[in-house]
């Protein structure tokens, strides 16, 4: 059974999803969810992924051949992985194993004691390991480890010591002749050697005497163990016993023992010994396991610092890279403070200076005091957060040392992600989100202690942790709930992480008036504005796009179109009615608000539903007849765009009643004309240029229309569609003359100017380009980036609409491959806005309801029907694969060698070699053992023949060698 | 082939030969001749009277050598053994006197009877083949093999050698008492010394010196080189052992497999060769650990050689 712990680092990451989970709820902001997912994500990865890296692990004992109890020895754990999946980073007492292959074995020693006698069960000893990201740590308790330990002896100096029950049988007869000990004294005799003469005594007793010497006889011993009992006693009684049995062994004498639980006959020397102390081993309680424990450890290696702090400067360049994403950030002062990086790299490795405290303290106190009062009333607090988060980087960069530094430090990167999570927008933060997630699993792997040198070992494992966050992530992106309503008073929006929040600001293009090169902003919000929905039944396929038409604007300054408070007359039937502040109400039957025009009401109508947004504009549609809605008061000005009479901020529904007709309310203003000549034909004071190119462009044309075709033709084969104008002080004439490219303001502005050179009244209208078709919903899905601008210009009675701008992969570039990229980038980058950055509680009910529409079971049945055929040849291909795959792994395994292939069949026979029998050892047993198989001997002293002789065997002896492997074939019962 | 039949049957009529008149376990004539062929010397470590000398002396008669054979006692001298001037007085001049040194196959009978300087002057006569006297060195017979028996070590009185000096033997080997029917065997024959004198050579000196040259050229596989360093491996790690193989004797094992497989009639060693010879050659540079059971006995240093051996995994 698998434990898993948090460690300190598992607790701060979970503190971390708090953070990131509390930020994202409240302020929707999906790049936080992103993060969220990261940071769950990965510790679900560390959790699964950590019990699955021990599973399959196990270990057994290898003991020296004799311990003793309460003998200190080093105990031999091998650790095998018996599982399919190698185990990586695993810790047990004392042993480090980097990585542990499937079928591997490592082994590891500690010093340990045998606490009883006989079969000891050895515990407390646990597999551990903190892969893969360190958040959790995995234990496993190591069971079923048993070792024996032989029963403690004692140093007997004397026969005399022994307390043992032991008798002598027959009484040593010394062995005279040769020996140490003197038997006695004799007399001389001749065949005695004349060395042994004893001088003294002879000398003495005047006669030739001799000593004698004799070697101490054999004698037998029996040792009697009678009633071992239990407990401490018990174990005194055998350890006495043991030592006697050893002092007697040492003598030289034959020893027996004899216990009421069986006997060791007699027998000498150190086997018996060995023989009889194993067998006093198992007596009595021995035979039952008892539990010896290990120490516990505390095994803190220090993680490899070096590479963790190069790894870190990687990581502080990834997040510092990050923050150059945040456009409230300056690009200058971030570039300017980016040394700071490699001084501090250079700094650590070189080891050449390291400002002291003295310096830094003081320093970050005046920082912190300048962020907390000043910098945070004139930045923003957003901005400040960043600022704050920057020093500590540079601060941690140029010092930290430590291990808890460097955790310091890397918990920094993370809240300097985090707020640039928070701050930005652009599709490169996909990137820096990759850089990251790879700097965070490299970074966390290292500290849980794997080693860079060995990176070869554990990046595979780690590389599919990685991936498997990333889908974690993913998963949790999609599945985590976004709620619209957490957003009002929250910590995180006064920091100004909420970037999605539709300020009024960035819409205000739809009230007084539009500058040249605001567009680029706006182009990259991807907050919805409405939702216009077709009200009959549309034809097969997508429907085209469709213009959402807002306001339009008369007055241009060479800068900014606006539009003035134009007083004019406006009828309704017979009745006339003055514009007050250029307002003309519409009137009201029931529910609908009727609009001025020529024509009749037409049947497709359009249901508009709109976002809450602090704008009073009403977006049309082609011609319009009238408008129905509940309440609310709308009128029209001189350029036919209408409005509410008050802001919709809580949202708006409505439907659009179209009108077969020209589009346009000019039908119901009196002297139209007249203001069509004031109002539509001004233009801003320029140089000839502009003029000269208008005339150039309409010259040979007849009609209005004509003029306004050939404009529009030029603008869009001649000029590059680019996304972001480069800065707000573009002109037009730089536009038309010297870049040559712009976005559609451009354009559009570019078309009324030359038009209105031309005589031909044209107006700028801004509003929405809707592309994006909900095929489930039946809506088109109309988001801020979405606005645009084009013309309307008026010929021959009525107006026309231009769109001057080319479509965005149509440009003058004469690069085509270029231009291809950039359609792709474009295309990428909107689905990066779409479905990332935009991805509100509609889009989660979008894709839940995608999700069961298309589980329908018709869909469902539909799609087995359909993936039956390539299904089924895809199973058949991979069946092939497998069995081939198989076959070859057995043909590999199959031994081509002469003694291989007849070692198999031997085996097969159910002869196996032990690992230190020589081939003809095993060949001449297995005849032994069945005659039959007699052609292996010869057949061995062939292929030692092969193989020893350095020489390859001629046609003759290969030919025999065939022959009696053939025979050995038949006779061993050849089995695959 | 051909190698096969002529070298076999050659070695085989020198075994035939010699155990014709001794009477003893059969491979203690193989590591007898494997120690001929390797050019080495022999270690007898046995008890009186099982025949050493008879080995020594049937030996060096199925070969057409000479044999001398020495008696150490505690007394001997080193002069004894490799011979000395003797002052001329009609020639004027110091004359050399060989010792029974300069035979082709010597018997020095219970070796560990005399004193280390007597010991030591054999033994380095051995290692140089040669022997200075007076200034003047004079060179051991081409074909020279010392036939060196030991009482065990049990007995009082003696000069055990130690390690370093054990190691100059090649093999060490008892014979031990013979089977109840071959001393049965023994006593029945009559006359033993009219059979020794009857005996027929087998080979010439010449080709046993030649023999001793093909041996050197048998071809050793690198995975045999492989076995014996691991089994050399295996003695110096052994728990119960003080003193493990060392390079020499792993040398040595190698020379003695060459003869095994030159007995065997092949050109090339086999693994069979190696552990053949691994206890004789082994067992008696080993030191075994003494601390906890006491003096190790020779049969018991032998087992563990074995135990050893079995460990040891072998090629194919």
């Amino acid at each position: 059974m698998t434990r898993s712990r948090l460690t300190r680092l598992g607790w701060g990451t979970l503190g971390m999803a708090v953070l990131s989970m509390a930020a994202s709820l409240s302020t929707g902001n999906n790049l936080l969810y992103v993060l969220f997912g990261l940071v769950v994500g990965s510790m679900v990865v560390a959790w699964v992924g950590g019990k699955l890296n021990l599973r399959g692990v196990a270990a057994e004992v290898r003991q020296p051949d004799q311990v003793f109890r309460g003998e200190s020895f080093k105990l031999g754990l091998k650790v095998v992985n018996k599982g399919r999946l190698p185990g990586i980073g695993l810790r047990v007492r004392g042993a480090w194993i980097a990585r542990l292959g499937p079928g591997q074995e490592q082994e590891a020693r500690f010093p340990f004691m045998f606490r009883h006698r006989g079969v000891n069960a050895v515990e407390g000893l646990e597999l551990e390991s903190l892969f893969p990201f360190g958040f959790f740590r995995h234990s496993k308790a190591l069971q079923g480890l048993t070792g024996t330990a032989l029963p403690k002896i004692r140093e007997v100096r004397a026969a005399a010591e022994i307390t043992a029950d032991a008798s002598l049988s027959g009484r040593p007869r010394p062995k005279k002749g040769r020996g140490d000990e003197l038997f006695g004294i004799r007399v001389y005799d001749q065949s005695d050697d004349s060395r042994l003469i004893n001088w003294k005594l002879s000398a003495k007793q005047d006669r030739t005497l001799v000593n004698e010497f004799c070697a101490p006889g054999e004698s037998r011993v029996t040792i009697r163990l009678e009633n071992i009992g239990s407990g401490e006693a018990a174990e005194a009684r055998v350890a006495e016993a043991a030592s006697a049995f050893k002092w007697y062994v040492d003598t030289g004498a034959e020893v027996r023992l004899v216990t009421p639980e069986g006997a060791v006959d007699y027998g000498k020397g150190l086997l018996h010994l060995d023989k009889a102390l194993r067998f006093m081993a198992l007596l009595g309680e021995g035979r039952t396991p008892r539990p010896s424990r290990i120490q516990p450890h505390e095994d803190r290696s220090a993680p490899d610092s070096a590479a963790l702090r190069r790894v870190m400067f990687f990581g502080t360049a990834v997040v510092y890279g990050s923050l150059f994403l945040i456009d409230e950030i300056g690009f200058r002062p971030l570039l300017a403070l980016a040394p700071a990086l490699p001084l501090g790299w250079l700094l650590h490795e070189k080891k050449l200076w390291r400002p002291g405290r003295l310096l830094w303290d003081p320093a970050s106190a005046l920082v912190l005091l300048y962020i907390l009062t000043l910098d945070w009333r004139y930045s923003g607090v957003a901005v400040a957060n960043v600022h704050l988060v920057l020093y500590l980087l540079v601060n941690r960069a140029l010092n930290a040392v430590r291990a808890e530094d460097l955790r310091q430090w890397f918990l920094i990167l993370f809240l300097g992600f985090f707020l640039a999570s928070g701050l930005t927008l652009t599709p490169w933060y996909f990137l820096a989100f990759l850089l990251y997630l790879a700097f965070a699993g490299l970074w966390l792997c290292l500290a849980s202690g794997l080693e860079f040198q060995e990176r070869r070992s554990w990046f595979p494992a780690m590389g599919v942790g990685l991936v498997a966050t990333l889908a974690a992530a993913g998963m949790l992106f999609v599945l985590s709930p976004r709620r619209d309503s957490f957003r009002h008073i929250n910590p995180f929006t006064a920091m100004g992480i909420d970037k999605l929040q539709p300020k009024a600001s960035t819409v205000a293009g739809f009230g007084e008036g539009v500058s040249l090169g605001w567009y680029g902003e706006l182009k990259r919000s991807s907050s919805r504005m409405m939702r216009v929905r077709p009200l009959f039944a549309a034809g097969p396929g997508d429907p085209p796009p469709l213009y959402v038409r807002g306001a339009a604007f008369d007055v241009f300054n060479g800068r900014r179109w606006s539009k003035g408070k134009v007083g004019f007359t406006y009828r309704y039937g017979t009745s006339k009615y003055p514009a007050v502040s250029g307002r003309a109400w519409t009137p009201r039957h029931g529910e609908l608000l009727e609009f001025p025009g020529k024509g009749e009401p037409a049947p497709q109508a359009l249901e508009f539903i709109y976002y809450p947004v602090n704008l009073t504009v009403l977006f049309t549609v082609g011609a319009v007849n009238a408008v129905a809605m509940p309440s609310g008061a709308v009128y029209f000005d001189h350029t036919d765009s209408a409005y509410l009479g008050s802001p919709y901020t809580r949202g708006l529904r409505y439907n659009l009643v179209p009108r077969e007709g020209p589009p346009g309310f000019g039908e119901g203003i009196v002297d139209y004309e007249k203001l069509l000549q004031e109002r539509f034909l001004g233009v801003p004071a320029s140089d000839g240029r502009v003029a000269a190119l208008a005339a150039r462009l309409t010259a040979g044309a007849r009609t209005d229309e004509e003029k306004a075709r050939l404009v529009e033709t030029h603008l869009r084969r001649a000029y590059s569609y680019s996304t972001y104008s480069a800065s707000k002080d573009k002109t037009l004439e730089d536009f038309l003359f010297k870049d040559r490219k712009g976005n559609c303001e451009f354009f559009a502005t570019a078309a009324a100017v030359l038009l209105r050179h031309a005589g031909v009244p044209t107006r700028l209208v801004t509003g929405f380009l809707a592309s994006e078709w909900n095929e489930y919903g039946k809506f088109y899905d109309v988001r801020q980036g979405q606005a645009h601008a084009w013309v309307e210009a008026y010929a021959e009675g009525r107006w026309i609409t231009l769109e001057p701008t080319p479509a965005s992969g149509f440009s003058a570039a004469r690069d085509a491959l270029l231009s291809r990229l950039q359609r792709m980038m474009n295309a990428l980058e909107l689905r990066w806005y779409r479905h990332v950055i935009g991805y509100d509680s509609y889009s989660q009910r979008d894709t839940f309801y995608r999700l069961s529409q298309a589980l329908t079971r018709e869909r469902v049945t539909g799609w087995l029907k359909a993936a039956v055929q390539p299904l089924g040849a895809g199973l058949f291909l991979a069946g092939l694969v497998f069995l081939a795959a198989r076959l070859r792994h057995s043909f590999k395994s199959r031994p081509t060698t002469l003694y291989g292939r007849a070692a198999r069949l031997l085996e097969n026979a159910g002869m196996t070699r032990e690992p230190s029998m020589t081939p003809m050892e095993h060949a001449l047993k297995a005849q032994a053992g069945r005659p039959e198989l007699d052609p292996v001997v010869e057949l061995v002293e062939l292929h030692y023949r092969e193989r020893y002789s350095g020489q390859a065997l001629d046609a003759g002896q290969a030919g025999r060698a065939e022959e009696l492997l053939r025979t050995l074939e038949q006779v061993s019962g050849r089995r695959k | 082939m051909s190698v096969k039949t002529e070298t076999d049957s050659r070695i085989g009529r020198l075994i035939d030969n010699i155990n014709s008149i001794f009477v003893g376990p059969p491979e203690v004539v193989k590591f007898t001749v494997a120690t001929l062929l390797s050019r080495g010397h022999l270690l007898i470590e046995d008890v009186p009277g099982i025949g050493k000398t008879l080995l020594g002396v049937v030996l060096a008669r199925s070969i057409e050598a000479s044999f001398h054979r020495i008696q150490f006692t505690n007394d001997l001298l080193p002069s004894d053994i490799l011979g000395l001037s003797v002052f001329d007085q009609k020639a004027g001049s110091f004359d050399f006197k060989p010792g029974p040194i300069f035979s082709n196959v010597v018997l020095a009978d219970e070796i560990n009877r005399s004193t280390p300087k007597t010991q030591s002057a054999l033994l380095e006569a051995m290692n140089d083949m040669q022997v200075s006297i007076d200034g003047k060195t004079h060179a051991l017979p081409p074909l020279f093999m010392v036939i060196a028996t030991q009482n065990p070590v049990e007995y009082h009185g003696t000069y055990p050698l130690p390690e370093a000096q054990l190691d100059r033997f090649l093999t060490r080997v008892r014979i031990g008492y013979p089977a109840p029917g071959a001393e049965k065997r023994i006593l029945r024959e009559k006359d033993l010394n009219e059979r020794i004198q009857a005996l027929k050579p087998a080979l010439t000196v010449a080709e046993v010196l030649g023999l001793q040259k093909q041996a050197e050229e048998v071809r050793v596989d690198e995975a045999l080189l492989d076995y014996v360093v691991k089994i050399a491996e295996a003695t110096r790690a052994g728990r119960s052992v003080k003193l493990g193989l060392s390079p020499r004797g792993a040398l040595a094992v190698v020379r003695a497999a060459r003869s095994m497989a030159l007995m065997a009639g092949r050109e090339y060693c086999v693994p069979d060769d190696v552990k053949a010879m691994a206890v004789p050659v082994i067992s008696h540079r080993l030191i075994l650990d003494t601390s906890l059971y006491g003096v190790a006995k020779i049969a018991e240093v032998e087992e563990t050689v074995a135990s050893i051996v079995r460990g040891v995994p072998s090629p194919d």
